[in-house]
Protein backbone atom coordinates (compact mmCIF):
# COMPACT_ATOMS: atom_id res chain seq x y z
CA UNK A 1 0.00 0.00 0.00
CA UNK A 2 1.22 3.58 -0.98
CA UNK A 3 2.70 5.69 2.36
CA UNK A 4 3.83 8.91 2.75
CA UNK A 5 7.37 8.95 5.10
CA UNK A 6 8.58 11.85 6.88
CA UNK A 7 11.35 11.19 9.07
CA UNK A 8 13.06 13.89 10.83
CA UNK A 9 12.20 16.46 8.59
CA UNK A 10 13.70 20.43 9.07
CA UNK A 11 12.41 23.07 6.53
CA UNK A 12 11.67 26.54 8.13
CA UNK A 13 9.23 26.78 9.54
CA UNK A 14 8.90 23.37 10.11
CA UNK A 15 11.14 21.58 12.98
CA UNK A 16 11.56 17.50 12.60
CA UNK A 17 9.36 15.85 11.44
CA UNK A 18 7.88 13.00 11.65
CA UNK A 19 4.61 10.84 10.39
CA UNK A 20 3.57 8.33 8.20
CA UNK A 21 0.83 8.98 6.07
CA UNK A 22 -1.21 6.27 4.28
CA UNK A 23 -4.21 5.51 2.27
CA UNK A 24 -6.60 7.76 3.13
CA UNK A 25 -7.81 10.92 4.11
CA UNK A 26 -5.51 13.38 6.13
CA UNK A 27 -5.74 16.90 7.43
CA UNK A 28 -3.18 18.85 8.76
CA UNK A 29 -4.55 21.97 10.55
CA UNK A 30 -2.33 24.96 10.62
CA UNK A 31 -1.78 28.91 9.53
CA UNK A 32 0.61 29.49 7.29
CA UNK A 33 3.17 30.37 9.16
CA UNK A 34 2.99 27.23 11.41
CA UNK A 35 4.82 25.79 7.80
CA UNK A 36 1.18 24.37 5.83
CA UNK A 37 2.45 25.53 3.00
CA UNK A 38 6.60 24.34 2.96
CA UNK A 39 5.12 20.56 4.22
CA UNK A 40 2.80 20.85 0.37
CA UNK A 41 5.78 21.61 -1.16
CA UNK A 42 8.64 19.07 0.22
CA UNK A 43 5.82 16.55 -0.08
CA UNK A 44 5.15 17.31 -3.70
CA UNK A 45 8.89 16.90 -4.27
CA UNK A 46 9.30 20.85 -4.90
CA UNK A 47 11.18 21.88 -2.16
CA UNK A 48 14.69 20.01 -0.69
CA UNK A 49 14.63 19.23 3.16
CA UNK A 50 17.43 21.26 4.93
CA UNK A 51 17.67 17.66 7.15
CA UNK A 52 15.54 14.63 7.44
CA UNK A 53 14.24 12.33 4.63
CA UNK A 54 11.05 12.21 3.00
CA UNK A 55 9.71 9.74 0.99
CA UNK A 56 6.55 8.41 -0.92
CA UNK A 57 6.62 4.37 -1.80
CA UNK A 58 10.48 4.61 -0.66
CA UNK A 59 11.35 7.04 -3.39
CA UNK A 60 12.17 10.64 -2.55
CA UNK A 61 9.82 12.67 -4.34
CA UNK A 62 12.46 15.80 -4.82
CA UNK A 63 15.01 13.43 -6.37
CA UNK A 64 12.73 11.23 -8.48
CA UNK A 65 10.93 11.95 -11.70
CA UNK A 66 8.74 9.20 -11.12
CA UNK A 67 7.51 8.97 -8.00
CA UNK A 68 6.55 12.84 -8.84
CA UNK A 69 4.86 11.29 -11.93
CA UNK A 70 2.32 9.65 -8.92
CA UNK A 71 1.94 13.08 -7.12
CA UNK A 72 -0.84 15.93 -8.03
CA UNK A 73 -1.04 18.86 -6.17
CA UNK A 74 -2.84 22.26 -5.61
CA UNK A 75 0.39 24.25 -4.12
CA UNK A 76 -0.30 27.78 -1.59
CA UNK A 77 0.61 29.68 -4.63
CA UNK A 78 0.91 28.92 -8.23
CA UNK A 79 3.32 29.86 -10.67
CA UNK A 80 1.67 32.10 -13.45
CA UNK A 81 4.42 33.02 -15.29
CA UNK A 82 3.21 30.70 -18.58
CA UNK A 83 1.77 32.51 -21.75
CA UNK A 84 0.20 29.52 -22.42
CA UNK A 85 -3.61 28.92 -22.48
CA UNK A 86 -5.37 26.62 -19.56
CA UNK A 87 -6.35 24.19 -22.12
CA UNK A 88 -3.04 23.70 -23.66
CA UNK A 89 -1.75 23.26 -20.24
CA UNK A 90 -4.27 20.85 -19.34
CA UNK A 91 -3.67 18.34 -22.30
CA UNK A 92 0.15 18.78 -21.70
CA UNK A 93 0.10 18.07 -18.24
CA UNK A 94 -2.25 15.35 -19.49
CA UNK A 95 -0.33 13.81 -21.97
CA UNK A 96 2.72 13.60 -19.44
CA UNK A 97 0.49 12.10 -16.94
CA UNK A 98 -1.63 9.84 -18.98
CA UNK A 99 -4.79 11.98 -18.41
CA UNK A 100 -7.65 13.44 -19.87
CA UNK A 101 -7.05 16.99 -19.08
CA UNK A 102 -8.80 19.06 -21.31
CA UNK A 103 -11.98 16.94 -19.97
CA UNK A 104 -10.45 17.10 -15.95
CA UNK A 105 -10.78 21.23 -16.66
CA UNK A 106 -14.07 21.03 -17.96
CA UNK A 107 -15.58 18.82 -15.66
CA UNK A 108 -13.82 20.47 -12.65
CA UNK A 109 -13.63 24.29 -13.03
CA UNK A 110 -16.54 24.50 -15.38
CA UNK A 111 -16.31 28.58 -14.62
CA UNK A 112 -12.86 28.83 -16.10
CA UNK A 113 -12.07 30.12 -19.60
CA UNK A 114 -9.87 27.62 -21.22
CA UNK A 115 -8.42 29.92 -23.61
CA UNK A 116 -7.22 32.20 -21.24
CA UNK A 117 -3.58 32.22 -20.69
CA UNK A 118 -2.17 31.20 -16.78
CA UNK A 119 -0.47 34.40 -16.96
CA UNK A 120 -3.34 36.14 -17.22
CA UNK A 121 -5.53 34.60 -14.37
CA UNK A 122 -5.81 35.34 -11.13
CA UNK A 123 -4.26 33.49 -8.19
CA UNK A 124 -7.53 31.80 -7.26
CA UNK A 125 -8.03 30.73 -10.36
CA UNK A 126 -4.50 29.33 -10.85
CA UNK A 127 -5.22 27.53 -7.95
CA UNK A 128 -8.53 26.30 -9.23
CA UNK A 129 -6.89 25.21 -12.22
CA UNK A 130 -4.10 23.15 -10.31
CA UNK A 131 -7.17 21.51 -8.68
CA UNK A 132 -8.85 20.46 -11.87
CA UNK A 133 -5.70 18.69 -12.54
CA UNK A 134 -5.47 17.08 -9.24
CA UNK A 135 -8.57 15.66 -9.23
CA UNK A 136 -8.29 14.73 -13.21
CA UNK A 137 -5.81 12.55 -12.01
CA UNK A 138 -7.46 9.35 -11.11
CA UNK A 139 -3.82 7.30 -10.96
CA UNK A 140 -2.22 9.32 -8.60
CA UNK A 141 -1.13 7.95 -5.83
CA UNK A 142 -0.33 11.17 -3.58
CA UNK A 143 -2.82 14.25 -3.77
CA UNK A 144 -1.46 16.86 -1.60
CA UNK A 145 -4.38 20.14 -1.19
CA UNK A 146 -3.29 23.47 0.16
CA UNK A 147 -7.09 25.01 1.63
CA UNK A 148 -9.11 22.98 -1.23
CA UNK A 149 -12.75 23.67 -0.08
CA UNK A 150 -11.21 27.89 0.12
CA UNK A 151 -10.75 27.49 -3.65
CA UNK A 152 -14.77 26.11 -4.57
CA UNK A 153 -18.06 28.02 -4.17
CA UNK A 154 -20.56 26.28 -1.08
CA UNK A 155 -22.59 24.55 -4.43
CA UNK A 156 -19.21 22.31 -5.60
CA UNK A 157 -18.37 22.09 -1.92
CA UNK A 158 -20.39 19.13 -1.28
CA UNK A 159 -19.05 17.49 -4.63
CA UNK A 160 -15.37 18.44 -4.05
CA UNK A 161 -15.29 16.57 -0.30
CA UNK A 162 -17.35 13.41 -2.07
CA UNK A 163 -14.72 13.33 -4.62
CA UNK A 164 -11.37 13.77 -2.32
CA UNK A 165 -13.46 11.05 0.03
CA UNK A 166 -13.37 8.84 -3.02
CA UNK A 167 -10.01 9.45 -3.91
CA UNK A 168 -8.80 8.82 -0.75
CA UNK A 169 -9.77 5.21 -0.77
CA UNK A 170 -6.95 4.65 -3.00
CA UNK A 171 -4.71 6.69 -2.44
CA UNK A 172 -3.18 9.12 0.17
CA UNK A 173 -4.56 12.69 0.42
CA UNK A 174 -3.26 15.18 2.15
CA UNK A 175 -4.78 18.43 2.75
CA UNK A 176 -3.72 21.52 4.58
CA UNK A 177 -6.37 23.43 6.58
CA UNK A 178 -6.72 26.74 8.46
CA UNK A 179 -10.16 26.52 9.66
CA UNK A 180 -11.39 24.20 12.11
CA UNK A 181 -14.56 24.27 10.23
CA UNK A 182 -12.71 22.68 6.97
CA UNK A 183 -10.89 20.09 9.15
CA UNK A 184 -14.72 18.65 9.85
CA UNK A 185 -16.37 18.99 6.17
CA UNK A 186 -12.93 16.69 5.08
CA UNK A 187 -13.10 14.52 8.02
CA UNK A 188 -10.54 12.01 7.98
CA UNK A 189 -7.18 11.96 10.61
CA UNK A 190 -6.56 15.79 11.65
CA UNK A 191 -3.33 16.59 13.01
CA UNK A 192 -2.36 20.09 14.27
CA UNK A 193 0.33 21.44 12.72
CA UNK A 194 1.79 24.48 15.34
CA UNK A 195 5.13 26.67 14.94
CA UNK A 196 6.39 23.57 12.12
CA UNK A 197 5.81 20.86 15.21
CA UNK A 198 3.10 18.53 14.57
CA UNK A 199 1.80 18.90 18.25
CA UNK A 200 -1.17 16.64 18.15
CA UNK A 201 -2.88 13.73 16.47
CA UNK A 202 -6.66 14.56 17.32
CA UNK A 203 -9.41 12.30 16.56
CA UNK A 204 -12.02 14.62 15.04
CA UNK A 205 -12.51 18.26 14.39
CA UNK A 206 -14.91 18.19 16.93
CA UNK A 207 -14.33 20.79 20.03
CA UNK A 208 -14.25 17.91 22.61
CA UNK A 209 -11.06 16.60 20.71
CA UNK A 210 -9.69 19.81 19.24
CA UNK A 211 -9.87 21.83 22.54
CA UNK A 212 -10.96 19.55 25.63
CA UNK A 213 -11.39 21.72 28.83
CA UNK A 214 -12.65 24.66 26.90
CA UNK A 215 -16.12 25.46 26.79
CA UNK A 216 -18.30 24.63 22.78
CA UNK A 217 -20.07 26.99 21.24
CA UNK A 218 -23.46 26.35 19.58
CA UNK A 219 -25.32 28.68 17.68
CA UNK A 220 -29.02 28.55 17.76
CA UNK A 221 -31.04 29.62 15.48
CA UNK A 222 -34.65 30.22 16.11
CA UNK A 223 -37.65 32.25 15.25
CA UNK A 224 -37.48 33.93 19.46
CA UNK A 225 -34.47 34.04 20.26
CA UNK A 226 -35.27 36.34 23.48
CA UNK A 227 -37.61 33.32 24.32
CA UNK A 228 -34.97 31.07 23.96
CA UNK A 229 -32.18 32.97 25.99
CA UNK A 230 -34.55 32.74 29.14
CA UNK A 231 -35.09 29.43 29.26
CA UNK A 232 -31.10 29.03 28.57
CA UNK A 233 -29.82 31.29 30.98
CA UNK A 234 -30.49 29.45 34.46
CA UNK A 235 -29.93 25.55 32.83
CA UNK A 236 -26.91 23.94 34.40
CA UNK A 237 -24.92 22.70 31.10
CA UNK A 238 -25.10 26.33 30.04
CA UNK A 239 -21.98 28.59 31.31
CA UNK A 240 -22.59 31.79 29.08
CA UNK A 241 -25.38 32.79 26.35
CA UNK A 242 -25.00 35.38 24.14
CA UNK A 243 -27.02 37.54 21.97
CA UNK A 244 -26.34 40.00 19.26
CA UNK A 245 -29.35 41.58 18.00
CA UNK A 246 -27.84 43.86 15.27
CA UNK A 247 -25.47 41.21 14.18
CA UNK A 248 -27.40 38.32 14.16
CA UNK A 249 -31.13 38.88 15.24
CA UNK A 250 -32.33 35.00 15.00
CA UNK A 251 -29.11 33.47 16.39
CA UNK A 252 -27.93 32.66 19.85
CA UNK A 253 -24.22 31.68 21.18
CA UNK A 254 -24.54 29.28 23.72
CA UNK A 255 -21.54 28.08 25.55
CA UNK A 256 -20.86 25.18 27.56
CA UNK A 257 -18.31 22.00 28.79
CA UNK A 258 -20.05 19.19 26.79
CA UNK A 259 -21.59 19.78 23.50
CA UNK A 260 -24.09 16.87 23.59
CA UNK A 261 -25.51 18.28 27.02
CA UNK A 262 -25.60 21.86 25.51
CA UNK A 263 -28.20 20.57 22.51
CA UNK A 264 -29.98 18.54 24.87
CA UNK A 265 -30.44 22.13 27.08
CA UNK A 266 -31.34 23.98 23.92
CA UNK A 267 -34.09 21.32 22.94
CA UNK A 268 -35.61 21.21 26.34
CA UNK A 269 -35.58 25.44 26.98
CA UNK A 270 -36.97 25.38 22.93
CA UNK A 271 -40.04 22.99 24.29
CA UNK A 272 -40.38 24.76 27.81
CA UNK A 273 -40.37 28.72 25.95
CA UNK A 274 -42.41 27.14 22.63
CA UNK A 275 -39.88 29.11 20.41
CA UNK A 276 -39.12 27.23 16.76
CA UNK A 277 -35.77 25.57 16.16
CA UNK A 278 -34.33 27.03 12.50
CA UNK A 279 -30.70 25.77 12.47
CA UNK A 280 -28.68 24.21 15.37
CA UNK A 281 -24.35 24.60 14.36
CA UNK A 282 -21.48 23.78 16.43
CA UNK A 283 -19.25 26.76 16.38
CA UNK A 284 -15.91 25.75 15.02
CA UNK A 285 -12.92 27.04 17.42
CA UNK A 286 -10.30 29.21 16.44
CA UNK A 287 -6.77 28.45 15.55
CA UNK A 288 -5.74 30.49 18.50
CA UNK A 289 -8.18 28.14 20.72
CA UNK A 290 -6.42 25.25 19.29
CA UNK A 291 -2.97 26.03 19.75
CA UNK A 292 -4.07 27.46 23.13
CA UNK A 293 -5.44 23.89 23.97
CA UNK A 294 -2.20 22.56 22.66
CA UNK A 295 -0.57 24.24 25.02
CA UNK A 296 -2.42 23.85 27.96
CA UNK A 297 -2.34 20.32 27.47
CA UNK A 298 1.59 20.05 26.64
CA UNK A 299 1.82 22.11 30.21
CA UNK A 300 -0.30 19.89 31.65
CA UNK A 301 1.58 16.67 30.28
CA UNK A 302 4.56 18.31 31.25
CA UNK A 303 3.32 19.09 35.47
CA UNK A 304 2.70 15.34 35.12
CA UNK A 305 5.70 14.53 34.13
CA UNK A 306 7.65 16.24 36.50
CA UNK A 307 4.62 14.65 39.14
CA UNK A 308 6.05 11.54 38.09
CA UNK A 309 9.41 12.15 38.55
CA UNK A 310 9.50 13.02 42.29
CA UNK B 1 17.90 11.31 -21.80
CA UNK B 2 14.29 12.30 -22.26
CA UNK B 3 13.92 14.08 -25.39
CA UNK B 4 10.64 15.42 -24.28
CA UNK B 5 11.92 16.91 -20.93
CA UNK B 6 14.68 18.39 -23.51
CA UNK B 7 12.41 19.44 -25.98
CA UNK B 8 10.49 21.01 -22.61
CA UNK B 9 12.98 23.35 -21.27
CA UNK B 10 13.95 24.45 -25.06
CA UNK B 11 9.97 25.77 -25.35
CA UNK B 12 9.88 27.29 -21.75
CA UNK B 13 12.98 29.35 -22.32
CA UNK B 14 11.80 30.29 -25.71
CA UNK B 15 8.45 31.49 -24.54
CA UNK B 16 9.82 33.11 -21.39
CA UNK B 17 12.04 35.10 -23.82
CA UNK B 18 9.44 35.93 -25.38
CA UNK B 19 9.57 38.11 -29.21
CA UNK B 20 10.30 41.43 -28.24
CA UNK B 21 13.62 41.20 -26.32
CA UNK B 22 15.46 38.97 -28.38
CA UNK B 23 14.76 41.10 -31.49
CA UNK B 24 15.61 44.28 -29.05
CA UNK B 25 18.67 42.50 -28.15
CA UNK B 26 20.17 42.02 -31.89
CA UNK B 27 19.37 45.19 -33.11
CA UNK B 28 21.36 46.66 -30.53
CA UNK B 29 24.16 44.07 -31.41
CA UNK B 30 23.83 45.39 -34.64
CA UNK B 31 23.88 49.02 -33.66
CA UNK B 32 26.93 48.36 -31.32
CA UNK B 33 28.50 47.05 -34.78
CA UNK B 34 27.39 49.60 -36.55
CA UNK B 35 28.89 52.74 -34.20
CA UNK B 36 32.04 50.90 -33.66
CA UNK B 37 32.66 50.24 -37.39
CA UNK B 38 31.87 54.03 -37.95
CA UNK B 39 34.55 55.14 -35.39
CA UNK B 40 36.96 52.34 -36.64
CA UNK B 41 36.51 53.04 -40.41
CA UNK B 42 36.61 56.98 -39.78
CA UNK B 43 39.95 56.45 -37.81
CA UNK B 44 41.63 53.51 -40.01
CA UNK B 45 44.38 55.82 -42.12
CA UNK B 46 43.65 53.78 -45.24
CA UNK B 47 43.30 50.56 -47.31
CA UNK B 48 45.67 48.62 -45.82
CA UNK B 49 43.94 49.11 -42.53
CA UNK B 50 40.87 46.93 -43.51
CA UNK B 51 42.10 43.38 -41.98
CA UNK B 52 42.80 45.17 -38.75
CA UNK B 53 39.39 47.20 -38.99
CA UNK B 54 37.74 43.48 -39.53
CA UNK B 55 39.59 41.85 -36.63
CA UNK B 56 38.35 44.53 -34.31
CA UNK B 57 35.00 44.32 -35.35
CA UNK B 58 34.35 40.97 -35.26
CA UNK B 59 37.11 39.89 -32.61
CA UNK B 60 36.64 42.75 -30.52
CA UNK B 61 32.68 43.77 -31.15
CA UNK B 62 31.11 41.00 -32.34
CA UNK B 63 32.55 38.26 -30.43
CA UNK B 64 34.52 40.21 -27.27
CA UNK B 65 31.76 42.67 -26.40
CA UNK B 66 28.41 41.57 -27.99
CA UNK B 67 28.78 37.80 -27.38
CA UNK B 68 29.57 38.13 -23.32
CA UNK B 69 26.71 40.67 -22.52
CA UNK B 70 24.35 38.96 -24.19
CA UNK B 71 25.12 35.98 -22.73
CA UNK B 72 24.87 37.70 -19.30
CA UNK B 73 21.68 38.88 -20.24
CA UNK B 74 20.00 36.07 -21.76
CA UNK B 75 21.16 33.67 -18.64
CA UNK B 76 19.08 36.28 -16.31
CA UNK B 77 16.26 36.74 -18.30
CA UNK B 78 16.37 32.96 -18.79
CA UNK B 79 17.92 31.28 -16.14
CA UNK B 80 16.89 29.68 -13.37
CA UNK B 81 17.99 29.20 -9.86
CA UNK B 82 17.72 25.99 -7.86
CA UNK B 83 14.61 27.25 -6.62
CA UNK B 84 13.27 27.92 -9.79
CA UNK B 85 13.55 24.83 -11.59
CA UNK B 86 12.53 22.69 -8.13
CA UNK B 87 9.12 24.37 -8.74
CA UNK B 88 9.40 24.11 -12.42
CA UNK B 89 5.44 23.01 -13.70
CA UNK B 90 7.76 20.30 -15.72
CA UNK B 91 9.47 19.01 -12.66
CA UNK B 92 6.08 18.84 -10.88
CA UNK B 93 4.53 17.00 -13.83
CA UNK B 94 7.43 14.14 -13.45
CA UNK B 95 10.41 15.57 -16.19
CA UNK B 96 13.74 14.95 -15.26
CA UNK B 97 14.44 18.76 -13.90
CA UNK B 98 18.25 18.28 -15.12
CA UNK B 99 17.63 17.51 -18.74
CA UNK B 100 14.70 20.24 -18.51
CA UNK B 101 17.50 22.61 -16.93
CA UNK B 102 19.59 21.41 -19.82
CA UNK B 103 16.93 22.56 -22.40
CA UNK B 104 16.60 25.74 -21.19
CA UNK B 105 20.67 26.13 -21.41
CA UNK B 106 20.15 24.79 -25.39
CA UNK B 107 17.82 27.38 -26.01
CA UNK B 108 20.37 30.09 -24.08
CA UNK B 109 23.12 28.71 -26.44
CA UNK B 110 21.71 28.87 -29.25
CA UNK B 111 19.76 32.33 -29.12
CA UNK B 112 23.71 33.45 -28.19
CA UNK B 113 24.66 31.70 -31.75
CA UNK B 114 22.06 33.33 -33.67
CA UNK B 115 23.07 36.95 -31.83
CA UNK B 116 26.70 36.51 -32.15
CA UNK B 117 26.41 34.78 -35.89
CA UNK B 118 24.27 37.70 -37.14
CA UNK B 119 26.37 40.25 -35.38
CA UNK B 120 29.93 38.63 -36.72
CA UNK B 121 28.44 38.74 -40.37
CA UNK B 122 27.10 41.65 -40.43
CA UNK B 123 30.42 43.22 -39.37
CA UNK B 124 32.12 40.70 -42.19
CA UNK B 125 29.91 42.24 -44.50
CA UNK B 126 30.79 46.10 -43.36
CA UNK B 127 34.12 45.19 -43.89
CA UNK B 128 33.70 43.32 -47.16
CA UNK B 129 31.74 46.76 -48.64
CA UNK B 130 35.07 48.59 -48.40
CA UNK B 131 36.86 45.91 -49.48
CA UNK B 132 36.37 45.21 -52.90
CA UNK B 133 37.29 49.04 -53.68
CA UNK B 134 40.59 48.86 -52.47
CA UNK B 135 42.05 45.70 -52.25
CA UNK B 136 41.78 42.94 -54.93
CA UNK B 137 42.00 38.87 -53.43
CA UNK B 138 41.85 37.70 -50.07
CA UNK B 139 44.26 39.81 -47.29
CA UNK B 140 46.38 38.37 -45.19
CA UNK B 141 44.84 38.26 -41.46
CA UNK B 142 41.36 38.29 -43.00
CA UNK B 143 38.44 36.31 -41.24
CA UNK B 144 36.59 33.73 -43.20
CA UNK B 145 32.82 33.26 -42.71
CA UNK B 146 33.72 29.75 -41.56
CA UNK B 147 35.41 30.76 -38.84
CA UNK B 148 32.62 33.17 -37.46
CA UNK B 149 30.28 30.10 -37.58
CA UNK B 150 32.48 27.74 -36.13
CA UNK B 151 33.61 30.25 -33.20
CA UNK B 152 29.92 31.31 -32.71
CA UNK B 153 28.98 28.02 -32.31
CA UNK B 154 31.45 27.11 -30.08
CA UNK B 155 31.37 30.88 -28.28
CA UNK B 156 27.69 30.69 -27.87
CA UNK B 157 27.87 27.39 -26.30
CA UNK B 158 30.67 28.04 -23.91
CA UNK B 159 29.46 31.54 -22.68
CA UNK B 160 25.73 30.14 -22.13
CA UNK B 161 26.70 27.23 -20.27
CA UNK B 162 29.38 29.11 -18.05
CA UNK B 163 26.86 31.89 -17.31
CA UNK B 164 24.06 29.73 -16.53
CA UNK B 165 26.59 27.85 -14.21
CA UNK B 166 27.13 31.36 -12.84
CA UNK B 167 23.80 32.19 -12.10
CA UNK B 168 22.79 29.09 -10.80
CA UNK B 169 25.63 29.05 -8.10
CA UNK B 170 25.51 32.66 -7.25
CA UNK B 171 22.45 34.15 -9.09
CA UNK B 172 23.26 38.33 -10.60
CA UNK B 173 26.26 38.26 -9.02
CA UNK B 174 27.43 35.38 -9.78
CA UNK B 175 26.95 35.96 -13.70
CA UNK B 176 28.78 39.78 -13.13
CA UNK B 177 32.02 38.01 -11.50
CA UNK B 178 32.16 35.41 -14.74
CA UNK B 179 31.74 38.36 -16.52
CA UNK B 180 34.51 40.40 -15.09
CA UNK B 181 36.75 37.83 -14.47
CA UNK B 182 36.62 37.23 -17.94
CA UNK B 183 37.07 40.37 -19.10
CA UNK B 184 40.22 40.51 -16.70
CA UNK B 185 41.74 37.17 -17.08
CA UNK B 186 40.97 36.18 -20.39
CA UNK B 187 42.28 39.05 -22.50
CA UNK B 188 45.59 38.07 -21.40
CA UNK B 189 47.70 35.48 -23.17
CA UNK B 190 48.81 34.35 -19.48
CA UNK B 191 48.37 30.32 -18.28
CA UNK B 192 45.25 31.84 -16.18
CA UNK B 193 43.99 33.01 -19.93
CA UNK B 194 43.33 28.95 -20.86
CA UNK B 195 40.16 29.22 -18.13
CA UNK B 196 38.26 31.96 -19.72
CA UNK B 197 36.54 31.52 -23.15
CA UNK B 198 37.52 34.78 -24.36
CA UNK B 199 40.66 34.16 -25.05
CA UNK B 200 39.79 31.10 -26.81
CA UNK B 201 37.08 32.86 -28.93
CA UNK B 202 39.68 35.64 -29.90
CA UNK B 203 42.42 33.33 -30.45
CA UNK B 204 40.00 31.42 -33.19
CA UNK B 205 39.47 34.55 -34.95
CA UNK B 206 43.42 35.04 -35.70
CA UNK B 207 44.00 36.65 -32.25
CA UNK B 208 46.32 36.15 -29.82
CA UNK B 209 46.90 32.35 -28.26
CA UNK B 210 47.14 31.90 -24.82
CA UNK B 211 50.78 30.39 -23.78
CA UNK B 212 51.72 27.07 -25.15
CA UNK B 213 48.07 26.67 -27.36
CA UNK B 214 47.45 26.12 -30.65
CA UNK B 215 44.18 26.66 -32.38
CA UNK B 216 43.26 22.79 -32.18
CA UNK B 217 43.74 23.27 -28.38
CA UNK B 218 41.48 26.50 -28.55
CA UNK B 219 39.27 24.25 -30.07
CA UNK B 220 39.20 21.62 -27.22
CA UNK B 221 39.31 23.86 -24.56
CA UNK B 222 36.06 25.40 -25.99
CA UNK B 223 34.38 22.08 -26.42
CA UNK B 224 35.03 20.69 -22.88
CA UNK B 225 34.81 23.53 -21.05
CA UNK B 226 31.16 24.20 -22.40
CA UNK B 227 30.95 20.42 -21.60
CA UNK B 228 32.20 20.50 -18.39
CA UNK B 229 29.85 23.56 -17.06
CA UNK B 230 26.60 22.18 -18.44
CA UNK B 231 27.39 19.26 -16.61
CA UNK B 232 28.04 20.57 -13.34
CA UNK B 233 25.07 22.76 -13.94
CA UNK B 234 23.02 19.82 -14.73
CA UNK B 235 24.66 17.95 -11.85
CA UNK B 236 23.28 20.99 -9.42
CA UNK B 237 19.86 20.62 -10.27
CA UNK B 238 18.25 17.95 -8.47
CA UNK B 239 16.73 15.44 -10.54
Amino acid sequence: LTELNLRGVWCAPIKNLSATFGVGMHVILGSPGDGTAELIELCAGLRLPHRGWLSLDGQAPASSPETRRHIASVLPREDGDVKRSLLELARRAGGSRHFDGARALGEFAPELDPQRALAESTEPERRRFALALALGQSSAKLLLLHHPLSLVNEAFEAALVEQLAERAQSAVVVATVASVADARRLGGTLGVLERGVLSRAVSDAWPNALTPGLDAALWVQCDAPRELLGQLASHAAVSAVSYDERAFASRLEVRGRDLEALAVAVSQAALRADVQLQALSCAAPDLEAVHGASAGLAHAAYRAAQGNSR
Amino acid sequence: MKTGSLSWGFADARARAGHLWPAISLLLGLVCVAVAGLVYGSAAAGPRRVPAVEADLVRGVAFGLVLPLFSYAASGRLGSRIEGLMRSSAARLGEDRRVYALGRLGFSAAASFAVVLTCGSFALSLTGLARPAVVSGAAAGEISFFWVLATAALGAASYASYMELAHLLGGGAGRAVFLIADWFFGSGVGLTAWLWPRAHVRSLLGGELPIGSTMTAAIASLLVASCLSALLYARRVPR
